[in-house]
């Protein structure tokens, strides 16, 4: 019960938080905060094969990045009046291009996990890896899509006519989203799809033993997983209107992974506190110094060494879904 | 035909470069079981180390020394500071941590040295080209690099196959556990091959630093192709390091030559180099997918 | 003043007017006060039982020579005066305006009210213009605000401000009552006003009633200017020398840019389009900057500027200058000091027709300003191009292009490098045995003083193509040169030219549009004027607000023992670019 009450509170506060900024004088937090959520949505997406399924992919920041470039793409073809390879009519609806960048980012998962689970270990993380690069060193040599200087999008989607431009409101369709997908893993988690996944994270062979077919629960929560990933993305392509291959790169599947550990492997919340711990820390420390990363190198090392179970755990037992 | 030799070499001079990062790195993870993403790092600051010293002494050899002397130094401390509380550790902590290692090395050497990339120049007996056949110079530095870099492979292979403690790194290497019940005194071991892989690692940034330029940044850009070169060469072995990185330097070198002339003949100038550095870089990549797709284990696995 | 600069023993008595302070005076009551020349200038003149100290104008008083100025007395730093003005209504129609303006200067100006009234007096005639004279009040302003902070007055209660405001309202009263003109004479007179309350208050007041109503004037805040630059990596030398002019630029003007103080707001793009922009939002959004500079690289401005621009900022470019800007997306508060980009290599395209070159083999990074370049250069090349090769912007490692290069045997070799991609570039083409055989004709981008410093003989006896050179001999050029060697320890590259000329033209806008950027289209009238001394001597704007200027032929020689870049002759004449025909603003 008081699981539920802290919850709820928690929630109020973060819907509050444009009205709070706004009467503290610091109207940027919004945007922080959008950045947050939208990066908890990515996080909690990795989270969900990394930590439950125990498939470390070093390579999710490319559906990250195809979910932004589908917005993209729809948006420049939307915008030059031409169809995308012939057929597809670009466009900017929201309600358009949210779903064609989910089936994207799933049709992609779909295709590289088929590939990848073939493997295992480090060979898995390091093809992962591969097929990530192959995804970013093609956005980056499409001349045509900007490449390496990356696709500005002038106008964000039309929802029901509200304005997207306007802080408060991406930062509340941000939320939405993340609290959905965060009440969706919960479920997924709960179900017994998600008991085979721990299962299978504990021990591949005695799943296989009972006759569980692991590839394809493997695959489906990899897809899932992709699929949200993507999501994020497309979120991420409204709200700053600017979409480029670094999106896609290495570091950005390395900085997913970072807030999915920092926050607590396996925890429904994990990925909000790493993604608001890493995102926030960035933020206060660059305003100290220009070399805050001197600072928050250590810092993650001593969270590393000393908090095991990262930032959930110092927060003790409490907390839903821990497992 | 001289245009290939020279790509040839090229690619050779690239793969050598490897060669140095990927054994350090190949021994670290298959001995220890350790993933360092720092790798890079101690491949930075050897170079760091060296171009400010030969700036200031303009001495060669110094610079050689300190390079080697910084990076084996800075490995040590960071292999007894942080390192062995993580070999317990499952790969993610290990790549956490190793990653604030980065931010943290990237950043110490901008606060010390600014952002600026730091030019080295070399002596006079080292710049200029030689005619390895008539008509085609080379630079002499890049022959340099690779015959030091094959002597260095040379050095290792005794140093693994014909002494005892390049037995009990094969040994390690092949079951560690088993090293460890025969009563091996393992941190010791650990301490070594480390120091080993950071000297190694040192020495290409010092040799690279005069062909690429010496900034922050360039050992995680370096990185991410001896991953490739060690998961294609097999963990835990040197010779698969050495034929996975001759292969990756190569392939690398050749399509980057290559493919976007090939382009230029179905579209314009600019778009067909984009286009082609591109797929170039993938390359590499779909490279490594191929070869774990048909053998898992990389092409020289350790165990059976 | 005295008492807090200068530290001179003073204790300050308040006495009702100067009738009582002269024979307070004269009985070595006190020992020195400040007056008018008119009140006190007979006392010194015929009695002798005073004697002047000094004078607060700029030249000695012709009827009292002996006596020396305030600078000359070693107080330079003061500059006493009152002023009278006259002011209209603020909705006052500007040909009204002008035609009052100009006959009261007129009149002001006849012998009859000048030499026999207003000289003798001690006043001098101006007869200003309305702009020139709201940029005196702002200069006045500023001196003031320095004085009330010294004095340590402050402002108390409404109480007493109502009634000093009181006892000022016949002085008030007697200014508001005159027909409105607008003139400005200028008197040396009391300073006394400055340093009591009462003055300050009056000040104050005679200010409310100015027409000038833009609040701008009256805050003392410094217009802040957004400044995105690259600070690191290979190109990071570029964004440090823009900046450093830049703020160079503005502590030459005691801080001040078109007499409005200024504060710059620097942070590092690292060459990433996406991080660019992010500061541009930052900037507009937390710190409400509408006024932006700085960027370098063309892929950058991409980003950020459409986002300060949509958001009714204003954009100088003191470097970047793709050409998608300069036609068809060009706008009206956007800029350009540098270069449009493609100039710099038509230049060396012209150039290479110059020395003779048949065929040219053409390289540069695949970015909008590495495209541009090679369009450029081809533009105005006659000859033929060998191979045109584009290179990564994170590219080191040119060895497959010097292969390509060495096959090819072309006359001569054209590259855009630029920042630390040229040294690393001219260092491997030395390395591979080319230099001696296949010389390079370079744009100043492949070729600064600094990749010069770096890359040392590998660079002798290349052709570059620029606008500038440190070596120009005008009077702006040389004191920029000198002023930056003195404070930096270094020759300034071309891009800290680019952004000290930007700095100027700045302060030229604020200048015209009343120091603000509020009005963007004061502002940008202001601009277009281009009513600054330029380091390169000729500079105007084109009809797409782009420069048009002349281009020079540079060598890499030897010059006393060093390596240096000397200017050798003009190669193009009022060079405009190709895309102005294309631009509708």
């Amino acid at each position: 019960m008081r699981e539920r009450i802290l919850l709820a509170a928690l929630l109020a506060a973060a819907i509050a938080l444009p009205w709070i900024a706004e009467a503290l004088g610091t109207p940027a937090t919004t945007g922080v905060a959008t950045r947050i959520a939208i990066y908890a949505i990515a996080a909690a997406s990795l989270n969900l094969i990394l930590g439950y399924g125990g498939l470390v992919s070093f390579g999710h920041a490319a559906y990250f990045g195809l979910g932004g470039y589908t917005v993209g793409i729809l948006w420049e073809h939307f915008r030059l009046g031409e169809p995308f390879l012939g057929v597809i009519p670009g466009t900017a609806e929201f309600l358009v291009t949210f779903p064609a960048a989910i089936l994207v980012g799933g049709v992609a998962a779909a295709a590289i996990g088929a590939l990848s689970l073939r493997t295992a270990g480090v060979q898995f993380i390091m093809i992962t890896l591969a097929f990530a690069q192959m995804v970013f060193f093609l956005f980056v040599s499409l001349a045509v899509y900007g490449g390496d200087d990356g696709l500005m999008i002038r106008r964000p989607n039309a929802l029901f006519g509200l304005n997207l431009r306007d802080p408060a409101t991406m930062y509340w369709l941000s939320l939405a989203v993340l609290v959905l997908w965060l009440w969706q893993m919960g479920c997924i988690v709960r179900s017994r799809f998600g008991r085979v996944l721990e299962g299978v994270r504990q021990s591949e062979r005695r799943m296989a033993a009972i006759g569980v077919p692991t590839y394809a629960y493997k695959l489906a929560a990899f897809t899932i997983s992709g699929m949200a990933c993507a999501a994020a993305g497309a979120l991420w392509a409204n709200y700053a209107r600017f979409v480029s291959p670094d999106m896609m790169h290495w570091t950005k599947s390395g900085e997913l992974m970072i807030m999915v550990i920092l926050g607590g492997i396996g925890t429904l919340l994990g990925p909000v506190l790493g993604a608001a711990a890493l995102v926030g820390l960035e933020y206060t420390l660059s305003g100290i110094t220009e070399h805050w990363q001197f600072i928050l190198g250590p810092i993650l090392i001593v969270i590393v060494l000393f908090a095991r179970k990262g930032l959930m755990s110092a927060f003790g037992r409490w907390g839903p879904g821990n497992g | 035909m001289a245009l290939l030799l020279e790509q040839l070499l090229n690619g050779v001079q690239l793969g050598v470069t490897l060669f140095l990062l990927a054994a350090g790195l190949t021994l670290v993870f298959g001995i220890m079981g350790v993933i360092n993403l720092a790798h890079g790092s101690l491949y930075m600051i050897g170079a760091f180390a060296a171009a400010w010293v030969a700036a200031q002494t303009g001495s060669v050899l110094l610079a050689l020394a300190s390079g080697l002397a910084a990076a084996a130094a800075i490995g040590m401390a960071i292999e007894y500071v942080m390192l062995r509380r993580l070999y317990a550790r499952d790969h993610l902590d290990q790549v956490l941590a190793t990653f604030g290692l980065i931010l943290f090395f990237n950043q110490g050497i901008t606060i010390l040295f600014g952002r600026q990339p730091l030019f080295v120049n070399l002596p006079e007996f080292l710049s200029g080209a030689v005619e390895i056949l008539p008509g085609v110079p080379y630079p002499v530095y890049r022959l340099v690099i690779i015959a030091a870099g094959l002597l260095v492979a040379l050095g290792l292979y005794v140093l693994i196959q014909r002494t005892r403690i390049g037995m009990l790194v094969r040994a390690g290497a092949t079951h560690r556990e088993m090293v460890r019940a025969l009563g091996v005194d393992i941190r010791l071991l650990y301490t070594l091959v480390f120091g080993l892989g950071a000297l190694l690692a040192g020495f290409a940034g010092v040799m690279a630093g005069p062909v690429y330029s010496v900034n922050v940044g360039m050992g995680e850009q370096i990185l991410i192709l001896t991953f490739v070169v060690v998961v294609i060469g097999s963990v835990g072995s040197i010779r698969g390091a050495m034929f996975g990185a001759l292969l990756v330097g190569i392939v690398d070198t050749l399509l980057r030559a290559y493919v976007p002339g090939l382009l230029r003949g179905v579209m314009d100038a600019s778009q067909a180099d984009m286009l082609g550095a591109g797929l170039a870089s993938m390359g590499v990549y779909l490279l490594m997918a191929l070869v774990l797709l048909l053998k898992p284990r990389g092409l020289f696995p350790a165990h059976a | 003043m005295l008492k807090a600069e200068h530290r001179l023993d003073i204790v300050h008595i308040t006495y009702r007017g100067l009738p009582q302070v002269i024979p307070a005076l004269l009985a070595n009551e006190v020992q020195m006060t400040l007056s008018g020349i008119a009140s006190a200038g007979q006392h010194i003149v015929s009695g002798g039982r005073l004697r002047g100290l000094a004078v607060g104008r700029p030249a000695r008083f012709p009827t009292l020579p002996e006596v020396p100025t305030l600078a000359e007395a070693g107080f330079g730093d003061m500059d006493p005066r009152t002023w009278f003005g006259l002011f209209a209504p603020a909705a006052t129609p500007p040909a009204i305006v002008s035609q009052i303006q100009r006959e009261v200067a007129a009149a002001l100006r006849a012998p009859a009210i000048a030499e026999r009234h207003l000289t003798p007096n001690g006043y001098t005639v101006h007869g200003s213009e309305p702009a020139a004279f709201a940029a005196f009040i702002r200069e006045d302003l500023a001196y003031k605000e320095r004085m009330i902070r010294l004095s340590g007055a402050r402002v108390e209660c409404d109480g007493a401000r109502i009634r000093s405001f009181k006892l000022q309202r016949s002085a008030l009263g007697s200014l508001r009552r005159e027909t409105p003109w607008q003139t400005r004479a200028k008197g040396e007179d009391t300073m006394t006003a400055t340093l009591t309350r009462r003055g300050v208050l009056a000040a104050g007041t005679a200010l409310a009633a100015a027409p000038l109503a833009a609040p701008a004037i009256a805050q003392g805040a410094p217009l802040k200017i957004g400044v995105i630059t690259t600070l690191s990596g290979p190109g990071g030398y570029l964004g440090a020398d823009a900046r450093d002019a830049l703020l160079l630029a503005a502590e030459m003007n005691d801080g001040r840019l078109g007499g409005v103080p200024v504060q710059f707001l620097v942070e590092d793009d690292a060459l990433r389009p996406a991080q660019g922009k992010q500061i541009a939002e930052r900037f507009l959004r937390n710190e409400r900057i509408r006024l932006f500079t700085g960027i370098i690289f063309s892929n950058v401005l991409g980003a950020a500027a459409p986002e300060v621009l949509d958001a009714g900022g204003v954009y100088v470019s003191c470097n970047a200058g793709p050409s998608n800007f300069a036609g068809r997306e060009c706008r009206r508060n956007y800029f350009v000091i540098s270069w449009q980009n493609d100039n710099l290599n038509e230049s060396a395209g012209a150039l290479a027709n110059i020395m003779g070159y048949r065929r040219v083999f053409i390289l540069a990074p695949n970015y909008q300003a590495g495209r541009d370049a090679l369009t450029g250069f081809k533009r105005l090349f006659q000859g033929t191009v060998t191979n045109e090769v584009y290179t990564r912007l994170d590219q080191t490692d040119y060895a497959a292009e010097m292969a390509q290069i060495r096959a090819a045997r072309p006359d001569a070799v054209y590259h855009f490098h630029p920042g630390g991609l040229g040294i690393a570039f001219i260092r491997q083409y030395a390395q591979a045995g080319l230099l001696g055989t296949i010389p390079q004709v370079l744009p100043a981008a492949s070729m600064d003083v600094r990749t010069l410093a770096a890359v040392g003989d590998a660079a002798e006896g290349v052709d570059v193509s620029s606008h500038w050179n440190s070596d120009f001999d005008n009077e702006q050029n040389r004191r920029f040169v000198a002023a930056f060697r003195q404070k930096y320890n270094r020759i300034p590259t071309y891009y800290a030219q680019q952004a000290y000329d930007t700095a100027l033209a700045i302060g030229a806008a604020l200048r015209g549009a009343g120091g603000t950027v509020d009005n963007t289209d004061a502002f940008r009238t202001a601009m277009l004027r281009a009513d600054f001394p330029s380091t390169r001597g000729n500079f105007r704007f084109g009809p797409n607000q782009h420069p048009i200027q002349d281009w020079f032929a540079l060598k890499v020689e030897r010059v006393g023992g060093q390596l240096a870049l000397v200017t050798k002759r003009k190669i193009l004449e009022n060079h405009a670019d190709a895309y102005a025909g294309q631009c509708r603003i």
